[in-house]
């Protein structure tokens, strides 16, 4: 992952950056900007474990929450199994395996284009 | 319909809220199952909704951090799966005692407690809120 040598010069620029990896032409402007604002942000450490304390309570709860429900939704199917599911809907054991599959292949069908 | 593009122009809060409150809805209806081809198009319309809630959160939290903060924020994360292994059984148990309840049954009371409780006012506090 590292360079043969720590500092390579910036297409487009006279600025030498240490780089940790390789980068190209197209994504050199970019990655110039992505330093300058990484080293704006991170210059007073106080400031940014602040910063970052504030993110975390803002961003983290929410996405855990919801994955949460999104894991409890799908091992529902399982639990409702237990109680008298398969009575009151006349349904075989094999019609609740093929409803579960199509709900894998409607999972794995779109979540693939979400990048 | 791309995921990710949507995430972009609407923004995570609006649209994994409204992700979030479609699949509660889902879940609501599949109280009201009534055969296997209900149960199918109930599973089905689920796949759809779920899946863009996986990478629109990873995207939302990898748009937020340095990578090597990332790391641990991810893990931290992703360890829902976890506890939802722990909570699940908990709340199918819960819906143990309101067999026959109004005249639905467990498995209808357990869809409607998961449907309607937590993706609902979850989703709208996030909406509020971030």
């Amino acid at each position: 992952m590292d360079d043969s040598k720590n500092v390579e010069m910036q297409v487009g620029t006279t600025i030498e950056v240490q780089a940790p990896f390789m980068t190209d032409a197209v994504h050199a402007a970019e990655y110039v900007e992505y330093l300058r604002l990484k080293d704006h942000f991170t210059a007073d450490p106080k400031a940014h474990r602040s910063m970052i304390l504030r993110l975390d309570a803002r961003i983290l709860p929410f996405l855990f929450m919801y994955y949460l429900l999104n894991s409890i939704d799908r091992s529902n199917a399982g639990n409702v199994k237990i109680y008298t599911f398969m009575e009151d809907t006349n349904m075989t054991n094999t019609q609740f395996n093929l409803a579960l599959t199509w709900f894998i292949i409607m999972y794995a069908m779109f979540e693939a284009p979400s990048k | 319909m791309n995921d990710s593009m949507m995430l972009r122009r609407i923004g995570p809060r609006i649209w994994l809220s409204s992700l979030v409150i479609c699949w509660g809805c889902v879940t609501l209806g599949g109280a009201w199952v009534k055969s296997y081809h209900d149960f199918v198009i109930c599973r089905v319309l689920l796949g759809l909704f779920e899946a863009g809630m996986y990478q629109g959160c990873f995207y939302t939290i990898s748009c937020w951090y340095l990578p090597n903060e990332l790391q641990s924020r991810c893990a931290w994360w992703y360890s829902a799966t976890l506890l939802s292994g722990a909570f699940g059984g908990l709340l199918a148990y819960a819906v143990g005692p309101l067999q026959d309840h109004h005249g639905l049954r467990q498995w209808q009371w357990l869809f409607i407690m998961e449907g309607m409780d937590y993706h609902c006012q979850l989703a709208i506090w996030m909406g509020i809120h971030c």
